[in-house]
């Protein structure tokens, strides 16, 4: 990192330690769901940028997460803190046993399969309803703290979790793991041959990747206190995270930090303008990006903002 | 940085106070105005629109003999109840909303409900039916549906003297909250009741088939089936049923028959088929805000050209309440006074007689019971208030 | 006998399932995109169907050439004016322009058909074959037949005629296509506009046995792509085949096992064949693996 940047990243940190004292709950949840996903981008990004393996259905390691702390606490007696390492835990596990098949898949049928993989655990834990509450959920239980302090708390783990997304991204980009990763992305046959040992590294990716989707689902569930299959396993989910790694450039650390926080500050701020059509114009949002910044913002606008980048980008593509 | 912030706050404390005039009483509500529940939602919102005009119409609300005009700030949590509760943050926090009327929806009343709790306003509901919502020990929160537990209770004790009297029963139910509760309470009912339950499973929600389970179904030949679901559901069910050739003497359902799509949906197949209801149409009780539930339904169809059903009615009802709670409060701000004139509410409105649990859940308002005749829904039960003679046994697919 | 007429129905479902896969896996096996949007465009032929079934009583079977005709040119448009402009990228930028279009159909639907569940109930619905202990739905049945004639009609002209066999030509090579003189944007936009046509003809048909509403359209996308991967990618057959196993797997499954345990088998089967024989029951080689 240039030192330019690491100070504007420190201050960007620190504005966001000092911002609970001066904004309002609204805005305080706002930042929490947008660190969360970050944090599922940044993490997710380890296999979708870095390795190049679109893994559709990563949600489905948050929903796991999610019901990790969910069963715990509420079945086991365990504090919110000390279920966090089996969320992340249950990423890891789950990512290196699905991964010694389904990363043997590519391009789409990979995404399908991880798509395949999300639906099935949701309707596994749907059906397991003695342990997760199947389709009528599981309620937490709530803090005892005051409303202030819960926000603020649940502010603090959501940003910390961001900062640990990032930091393991930014280290897996500068050892040899990164270094592998990329040359699968490139051509795997060729990584292949020159002696790297592709489904290690990327099980390896995956796992990783897992646990930080894993561990913000565990937060998610004790911060929104009630969960249950369907708003946890979201595909939404999985195409926003999507949009938020093309938007801030995949591959890059701080991307998908950027993507989260331009997209979710946007549709808070643009949405509420659009009430009866947000939806649509989301839809078109979405189509725009993809036709004209598939690279992310920043690569696309590095020598500053031009007309004839859009196009040239859309020209790129064509058929 | 601490002092900037006391400003930044002073100067939005400023401008949001500024908006809401003194001789106004603001409510707020986070409605699903798009999404998967956008049709509910905007009924819903409608009950509360016709609620804010009839009042501001006829003077506004009297508070210690002063009149005060009424308005509502909504926001549209697009069926997301995450959504909806960072918006209930929001009219909290920043709008200063302490009266909050509910959005439509177990899941969303339930994460919005652990807001206005957190931050101790109220919210009174017209939307939403699990009894989940009432075990929390919750001390703000209001509820006028009668909960999913009770659901199917008065269909089961309205069949059960009649002849050629019914023995056994099927429930069916979808996955999710709301409908494993109907189902559960439904179970409950029948074996109160003495009824055998002869099958008794689920589905997944939002399934397109539901064949097998009817064959299964038809092969324990019930007097009564009762699907706990979904509207989508409840019309696969009835058209499987009719493929099949499946004959119970009584078909009913939580949910569905009750709303129009049912009839223009299925036509003739919609006969006879019995529907639970939070409300009817023909319900001959009086209101303070509207006169009367007639007359309800009278200004509800000038106004939008057609037909109110439950959930708008349900929407104009919690309005109501809350209103004729604070008049008695005598105060607009005193949230304390507000929540004890809820809590020994005990009214008459256009949803029946009023009257809440500590828990803060509607009792004794029952389930009034509709039957499909000749492509019109009458009320059959209670007696006292039915519209027709339920038809029964239910003839034959032809 | 019960387990007769579960087969029936699970065959009867099936040929339903094989109709929304195969239009889904023709775009997929030619064009490599995942259409996340097939679902929607099923739906809009559904609402075509009810639309016209409401204002003017037309028979619902009689507006399949209609839903038939009109998702082919939204299909054509869509693919000639859109998706051929990122045709080339990073596959999952594909699905989540598909993603994005998907989103905006749906939207776009429950804003101006609301988010009502819609069914069409003609006056003949409800009578059914009974022979014996078994009941055959005469409305499933002709569905069935449709459907299977669907596919028949389909297989013919990848066969016979010369625009399918330049269909099946580009999605082997496209390179050594268009130089016979095949231009791959005219053929992407016709692969993606028959695609889409029996997608059309796929949501006429759904009014008949199902309620429908806009936020159904992720659930058909998902049955299309179960369907597509257990046929193998990009074959008639393949698809028709799909179907049929999915349909009976399901209606066996909540027979066994339970009713709401079907998608999870469902889904499971799915990523075991993905695993096992990613190519699909039915497909060849060629179709899929070439692209990678």
């Amino acid at each position: 990192m240039k030192a330019g940047k690491g100070i504007l990243f420190a201050v960007f940190v620190l504005t966001l330690i000092a911002l609970p004292s001066l904004v309002s709950g609204y805005w305080l949840r706002v930042l929490t769901q947008t660190f969360l996903f970050a944090s599922i981008a940044t993490g997710s990004n380890i296999i979708i940028g870095y390795t190049g393996y679109p893994a559709f259905g990563n949600i489905a390691f948050f929903g796991v997460g999610a019901y990790v702390t969910g069963v715990l606490s509420t079945k086991y007696g365990m504090s919110f803190i000390s279920t966090l390492p089996f969320c992340a835990l249950s990423g890891i596990v789950l990512a290196i046993l699905l991964g010694i098949p389904i990363l043997r898949l590519k391009g789409h049928y990979f995404a399908i399969a991880t798509v395949g993989v999300m639906e099935t655990f949701r309707e596994l834990i749907d059906n397991m309803t003695e342990l997760t509450g199947g389709g009528m959920g599981l309620t937490l239980p709530i803090m005892k703290l005051g409303p202030e302090s819960i926000y603020k708390y649940f502010y603090y783990a959501m940003l910390l979790c961001m900062l640990f997304a990032l930091l393991l991204s930014y280290i897996v980009s500068k050892i040899k793991l990164g270094y592998a990763l990329r040359a699968i992305k490139v051509d795997e046959d060729a990584a292949s041959v020159m002696g790297i040992n592709t489904p290690l590294y990327k099980t390896i990716a995956w796992a990783l990747s897992a646990s930080v989707v894993g561990l913000s689902g565990g937060i998610y569930a004790y911060w929104i206190s009630y969960i249950d299959p369907n708003t946890v396993f979201v595909g939404a989910y999985s195409v926003k995270m999507f949009a938020m790694i093309l938007l801030g450039g995949a591959g890059t650390v701080f991307g998908p930090l950027i993507g989260a926080f331009v997209l979710e500050l946007i549709s808070e701020v643009v949405w509420s303008k659009f009430i009866a059509i947000h939806g649509m114009v989301l839809g078109l949002l979405i189509i725009l990006i993809i036709l004209f910044i598939p690279k992310g913002l920043f690569e696309t606008f590095k020598g500053g903002f031009s007309f004839k980048k859009l196009l040239s980008n859309l020209k790129e593509n064509s058929l | 940085m601490k002092k900037l912030g006391i400003v930044l706050l002073a100067c939005f404390f400023f401008a949001f106070q500024g908006l809401s005039r003194a001789d106004e009483i603001m409510f707020g509500a986070a409605l699903s105005l798009t999404g998967k529940l956008a049709k509910e939602g905007n009924l819903v919102k409608n009950g509360y629109e016709l609620w804010k005009d009839t009042v501001n119409k006829k003077g506004g609300m009297k508070i210690g003999g002063k009149s005060f005009k009424v308005d509502i700030k909504y926001y549209d949590d697009e069926s997301d109840p995450n959504r909806g509760a960072k918006l209930v943050e929001k009219l909290v926090t920043e709008d200063k909303i302490k009266l909050i009327l509910g959005p439509y929806g177990s899941e969303s009343v339930f994460a919005t409900s652990a807001i206005t709790e957190k931050y101790g306003v109220l919210m009174v509901q017209g939307g939403a039916a699990a009894d989940k919502l009432y075990t929390r020990g919750f001390k703000n929160l209001f509820g006028i549906y009668t909960v999913a537990t009770e659901y199917m209770d008065d269909t089961l004790e309205m069949l059960k003297n009649k002849s050629p009297k019914p023995s056994t029963v099927a429930i069916v139910y979808s996955n999710d909250l709301f409908s494993a509760q109907v189902a559960q309470g439904a179970k409950a009912s029948a074996e109160k009741y003495g009824y055998k339950v002869v099958f008794y499973q689920d589905y997944p929600k939002g399934t397109q088939d539901l064949s097998t389970m009817i064959v299964q179904i038809k092969a324990k030949n019930p007097d009564i089936i009762l699907g706990c679901g979904h509207f989508q559901d409840t019309i696969i069910i009835v058209k499987q049923a009719k493929d099949y050739k499946v004959n119970p003497k009584a078909l009913a359902f939580s949910v569905g028959p009750t709303l129009p799509d049912f009839v223009n949906s299925l036509k003739g197949d919609a006969e006879n088929v019995l529907g639970s209801a939070q409300w009817t149409m023909t319900l001959k009780y009086r209101d303070p805000v509207f006169g009367s539930n007639h007359e309800f339904v009278k200004m509800y169809r000038a106004r939008y050209k057609e037909d109110p059903n439950y959930h708008s009615a349900g929407g104009a009802a919690a309005a109501v309440i809350f209103q004729k709670a604070i008049e008695k409060a005598g105060t607009k701000d005193d949230l304390n006074k507000i929540r004890g004139a809820l809590s020994h509410f005990n009214e008459e409105t256009l949803y029946g007689k009023i009257k809440f649990d500590s828990t803060g859940k509607v009792i004794g308002k029952g389930m009034p019971v509709i039957q499909i005749q000749q492509g019109v829904q009458k009320t059959v039960y209670p007696e006292d208030v039915a519209e027709a003679k339920v038809v029964y046994p239910k003839p034959q697919w032809k | 006998m019960i387990v007769l007429q579960i087969l029936i129905n699970g065959l009867l479902l099936g040929a339903f399932y094989a109709l929304i896969g195969i239009g889904f896996s023709l775009v997929w096996g030619v064009t490599n995109i995942i259409n996340l949007a097939h679902g929607a465009i099923a739906l809009l032929g559904a609402y075509l169907t009810f639309f016209m079934f409401q204002q003017w009583h037309v028979d619902p079977f009689l507006t399949i050439p209609v839903s038939f005709t009109v998702m082919f040119i939204v299909g054509y448009m869509l693919q000639r004016y859109l998706m051929n402009l990122v045709v080339k990228a990073q596959i999952f930028i594909l699905l989540i322009l598909t993603f994005g279009l998907e989103i905006f159909l749906v939207n776009f639907m429950t804003t101006f058909f609301s988010a009502d569940f819609r069914s069409v109930t003609p006056d003949y619905a409800g009578h059914s074959l009974i022979l014996g202990d078994i009941v055959i739905p005469y409305i499933r049945m002709a569905v069935f037949f449709i459907c299977v004639a669907a596919a028949a009609l389909m297989a013919l002209f990848l066969d016979k005629t010369w625009q399918g066999k330049a269909i099946r030509a580009t999605s082997l090579d496209i390179e050594a296509a268009m130089m016979t003189g095949i231009s791959p944007a005219k053929i992407y936009a016709l692969t993606f506009a028959i695609g889409s046509g029996v997608a059309g003809v796929a949501g006429t048909l759904l009014t008949l046995t199902q309620a429908f509403s806009p936020n159904i359209a992720g659930g058909l996308t998902l049955r299309a792509f179960i369907v597509s991967i257990l046929g193998g990618l990009g074959r008639v057959e393949g698809a028709l085949l799909g179907g049929l196993v999915l349909g009976v797997l399901e209606t066996f499954s909540s027979y066994i096992v339970g009713e709401s345990y079907k998608n999870a088998i469902a889904f499971g089967l799915m990523v075991l064949v993905l695993i096992v024989k990613p190519s699909g029951l039915m497909g060849r080689k060629y179709y899929a693996e070439v692209k990678h």
